[in-house]
């Protein structure tokens, strides 16, 4: 039942009380408040949005220091766009599709530069110590899987298959066609599929993880 | 008989395909193998890829560094301030600071097992023997001193 038909039953004042959506800005909302110059805006964007934009820009970049710094540029990015900014498209993936170019720039940057023996040591240690040995293996051999397809189907698949982007919230975020996309996709999870042929992920399975759970890297 | 497009199989597993080819995909999958053993690699696939689940461990303000002035300086980027040795020196000093702390309090309690009494008066053989000059440990020494009369 909404407020407005409830509002017969009750005071009209306590129906605005009780109306969730009076108290929750939308994003949009939040982009013109910060436009005027509310940071504050910022804070709750950011409360909002964080932890799915670190969660994408890790899995385009495999590396918790990487997608932080990713993650905070967006933020500034956000800051400095927010009094031009005009709704388009969908806020989150106006959002994506910085984050996206972000780690792009990120990625191009890491492969001029030496990897340091940091780097190679941060990266053994993300792995949550306390999970079943299995069950990490499988999350290690599902990411090494993804991360040896060509990039593009990498990038189509983190926005579809985690993300949960449509094809054409795809095509907004990377700017390839819509046929690229699905293109992409197919052969992507293609070869996942024969990657699987070729992994320790059938002995993985058998040994009782045949429903995988989710598993924290 | 013309197979399922194999997009619409994976929209089909990710439940994103709309609701009136999901039910023409779904028909034509039950009558032919070809595309049903398709769609359960597919879904196969799906399922294994949600073993790959990240979650940030660590919630910075990322809002308070975008904010701070030296990122509002138009393209300079804000950095992540990381002091690696900071927390590892905290916690050897504190380890130190209750170490020394400690042994204060051990050394003091060791020394002095019990209070000394101010203004107790000493025993009469001390004034017997004129060794009111001696330090404060004589009558001590004396007292623990065997008799020579109970010796052999």
């Amino acid at each position: 039942m909404s407020v407005a038909e409830y509002e017969p039953y009750c005071l009209p004042a306590a129906a605005k009380v009780f109306s969730i959506k009076d108290e929750l800005p939308s994003d949009t909302e939040l982009m013109a408040r910060l436009g005027q110059g509310d940071v504050s805006a910022l804070g709750t964007l950011a409360e909002r949005h964080q932890t799915r934009i670190l969660s994408v820009a890790y899995r385009l970049l495999g590396d918790w220091h990487k997608a932080e710094d990713v993650a905070q540029e967006t933020f500034l990015r956000l800051r400095q766009a927010a009094s031009r900014y005009e709704p388009q498209a969908r806020f989150t993936t106006w959002l994506y599709r910085i984050v996206h170019n972000l780690s792009m720039d990120q990625q191009r940057k890491a492969m001029k530069a030496p990897v340091s023996l940091e780097d190679a040591q941060a990266e053994r240690e993300d792995p949550a110590q306390d999970s079943p040995v299995e069950r990490r293996e499988l999350a290690e051999v599902v990411r090494n899987a993804v991360g040896e397809l060509s990039d593009r189907q990498r990038r189509a698949v983190i926005l579809h298959r985690y993300e949960g982007l449509s094809h054409e919230e795809i095509c907004e975020v990377t700017g390839w066609s819509k046929s690229a996309v699905e293109s992409l996709l197919v052969r992507a999870y293609e070869n996942l599929r024969k990657n699987w042929r070729h992994t320790r992920i059938l002995q993985i399975e058998t040994a009782g993880l045949d429903r995988p759970k989710a598993f924290n890297t | 008989m013309e197979h399922a497009r194999e997009i619409e199989l994976i929209e089909l597993v990710a439940r994103r395909l709309d609701p009136k080819r999901k039910k023409a995909v779904l028909t034509h999958v039950q009558d032919c193998p070809v595309c049903r053993t398709k769609l359960e690699g597919i879904k196969r696939t799906w399922t294994l890829l949600g073993a790959w689940q990240v979650q940030p461990a660590r919630h910075m303000e990322m809002a308070t560094l975008a904010d701070s002035p030296r990122s509002r300086e138009k393209g300079d980027r804000a950095s992540i301030i990381r002091f690696p040795g900071v927390a590892t020196a905290a916690r050897i000093a504190a380890t130190i600071a209750v170490a020394v702390l400690a042994g204060y309090a051990s050394g003091r309690w060791s020394i002095h097992l019990t209070p000394p009494v101010s203004g107790a008066q000493p025993p009469q053989y001390v004034s017997v023997l004129g060794l009111e000059m001696a330090d404060s440990f004589s009558p001590l020494v004396l007292q623990d001193e065997p008799s020579s009369g109970q010796e052999g």
